[in-house]
């Protein structure tokens, strides 16, 4: 502005309008909210777009997760829960009795099959005939309570079977007609049936969820929290996790007992806590990190003890076979079963990203942790032999660090304004072996949910 | 009374209850901006409504560098210039010759009633209202003016000159209307 330029004519305008003050009509404020309205609208239709896609993204996620875990599960559960000194007698025992007939009597249902499919020509002669002349006759016993069952349970019918039972299965399924004579349930009526009108209306919609507008992302930067988990593990990401490690076969030193060995159940568990600090590093991505302590138990069998220089008996499992401190004398028993118990301090770094950054929160988290091996402590469940405990070093079968890959889940709430709760189910895979023996390698799987409070920093 | 920092804040925030405080607290100032720039109270309206839309969705570029009602006042200029624009295109406006300026004159518009003044200002031709608040009310220079209209600096004295003069006639006018009716100028 070139002052010079200006004078009296001007300032007097400029005096005149320079606090003069005039009132627009309502309508012009009608107008703006409306234009407003508009915006906020297409905003609302873009954030149920986002939140349409996050809802499918959940729902794939969860099945994914439900079908991987009824996967998991049912190879847990199928054949292999315990029973263990049976089946592993039948194993360490195959070709050295002569008077063991385990072979021609399985105790699982593939067994059976194996054994069907070598006369399977016969089983169809003789399934054909006998319903053939039974043609009139609706299926009872087995083959009904069968298909009556739903199919977690057909498994241990399986098992309960006899090899009869067996055989008019494979028939029945090599004639689906059967189906249809299977006795359907009876259900008698009583009373009278009634009409009854439903009325569905519309869920009306909230003129402040309209009207209301969140904020774009909390602006949480920093915050540390606590948290514990709890959850399931499998030794080894082989789902036929259930194995027998035998230390010693019979040459004929000993007596009484053919193998030395032990068994570890499929499934075992696992808690932790800790604590973890979290940091923002851009809109939409962080990291976090912390430390915790990790407890993972799970049952064996063993026929077995180690005798130590004291002469006190001690439990133990094959995996310490090639431990040094393993002792040459060892105790023969009759299978006892063995809680053994592994801690650790893990030190989990994770990234994460966020789906969603309001209240209620929810993101993905990756990473890696070091796991320092602290003890492993195999207790008697009998109480008759003495527990046996292994710290971490040169003697010791398991390895002092080995490291985990982690991924999960975290759906937090905030419950103040520093404050926030989360639920954070995850899934943890040692990615070397815990033991330091090649032979037998151990790699922990490890599903758990976790519960974490978290303070966040100004 | 809510702070002028809460307000923005909650203005991004985009809280209604806010956005009617603030349209509250400088409507009144912005009509009267408005209406410099408009043929009509209608049309200074519609820069009006148009001008707050802009305020709410860009209210997050706001810095703080200048008064909130400095930025607000520039928003409603532009709104309105770019209002006029398309009329300015339709008339082109051309120099004219031989401006006469002359010494200046005392001119006191102190009596007048605001929307007197308001009515002289719209009587004027589009071209020459514009030059004239731009130049006159809103302190920027000729150079600056023709930058902003596209026109050139001879243009803009030209249109001013011609402004000016329109203004004496009408103020003159409604001088001797009051003189006449016994009201308005003391």
């Amino acid at each position: 502005m070139k002052n010079s330029e200006k004078g009296k004519f001007e300032d007097a305008w400029q005096k005149a309008f320079s606090n003069a003050e005039n009132a627009p009509s309502e309508d012009v404020w009608a107008g703006v909210e409306q234009s407003l309205n508009k915006v906020e609208t297409i905003a609302m239709k873009r954030k149920v777009v986002f939140y349409q896609r996050l809802a499918a993204a959940s729902i794939l996620f969860a099945l994914l997760l439900g079908g991987l875990s009824t996967y998991y599960i049912s190879n847990l559960t199928t054949g292999q829960e315990m029973n263990l000194t049976q089946e592993n007698s039948t194993r360490l025992s195959d070709g050295n009795d002569p008077n063991n007939n385990v072979a021609s009597v399985p105790s699982s249902a593939e067994g059976y099959q194996k054994n069907l499919s070598e006369d399977d020509s016969k089983i169809e002669s003789e399934g054909g005939s006998l319903w053939k002349e039974n043609a009139s006759d609706k299926p009872t016993g087995f083959i009904a309570s069968f298909f009556n069952q739903p199919d977690d349970r057909r498994a241990i019918i399986k098992d309960s079977a006899t090899r009869q039972d067996y055989k008019m299965l494979r028939v029945a399924r090599n004639y689906p007609s059967l189906l249809s004579m299977i006795p359907e349930p009876s259900v008698e009526l009583k009373g009278r049936m009634n009409e009854v009108t439903i009325v569905r209306k519309l869920p009306a919609m909230p003129s402040s969820f309209m009207n209301s507008k969140s904020k774009k992302h909390t602006g949480e930067n920093l915050w540390a929290s606590l948290g514990a988990s709890t959850g399931n593990y499998s030794p080894s990401s082989d789902f036929n996790s259930s194995a027998t490690s035998v230390y010693y076969q019979n040459s004929g030193t000993l007596t009484g007992a053919q193998s030395v060995y032990s068994t570890t159940a499929s499934k075992g568990s696992v808690f932790s806590v800790g604590m973890n600090l979290g940091k923002r590093i851009s809109k939409k991505w962080l990291v976090q990190g912390g430390v915790s302590y990790l407890n993972q138990a799970i049952g064996y069998t063993s026929n077995f003890a180690v005798v130590d220089a004291n002469n006190t008996a001690l439990a133990s499992v094959a995996e310490y076979a090639d431990a040094k401190s393993f002792s040459s004398v060892i105790a023969l028993s009759a299978p006892y079963q063995i809680n053994s118990v592994n801690e650790f301090i893990s030190v989990p770094v994770q990234a994460g990203y966020l789906l969603i950054d309001r209240k209620l929160g929810l993101q993905l988290n990756s990473g890696v942790s070091s796991d320092i091996f602290m003890q492993n402590t195999l207790t008697d469940k009998s109480g008759q032999l003495a527990s046996n405990s292994s710290g971490a070093g040169d003697a010791s079968p398991y390895r002092t660090i080995s490291w985990s890959g982690l991924m999960g889940t975290e759906l937090s709430y905030k419950i103040a304004t520093q404050y926030r709760i989360s639920i954070a189910p995850g899934l943890r895979y040692s990615l070397n072996s815990v033991l330091k023996s090649q032979a037998a390698p151990v790699n922990p799987l490890v599903w758990d949910v976790g519960f974490r409070f978290r303070y966040i920093f100004k | 009374m809510q702070t002028e920092k809460d307000l923005i804040e909650d203005c991004i925030k985009e809280n209604r209850a806010a956005q009617k405080a603030l349209y509250d607290r400088y409507c009144r100032k912005m009509m009267v901006v408005c209406q410099r720039y408009a043929k009509s109270t209608q049309e200074a309206e519609d820069v009006l409504q148009e001008g707050f839309i802009k305020v709410f969705a860009n209210i997050k570029s706001f810095r703080g560098d200048a008064r909130l009602e400095t930025w607000i006042t520039r928003i409603m200029i532009n709104t309105a210039l770019n209002a006029q624009r398309q009329k300015l295109y339709l008339i082109p406006m051309v120099d004219v010759d031989g401006i006469d300026i002359r010494e200046d004159e005392k001119v006191s518009l102190a009596g007048f009633h605001l929307n007197d003044l308001i009515a002289i200002v719209q009587s004027l031709p589009d071209g020459c209202r514009l030059v004239f608040n731009l130049f006159a009310i809103e302190g920027y220079s000729h150079k600056e003016i023709g930058e902003m209209l596209t026109i050139s600096e001879g243009t803009s004295k030209s249109q001013y000159s011609r402004a000016k003069s329109l203004l004496k006639v009408k103020i003159s006018q409604q001088e001797k209307s009051y003189e006449k009716f016994g009201e308005g100028k003391v």
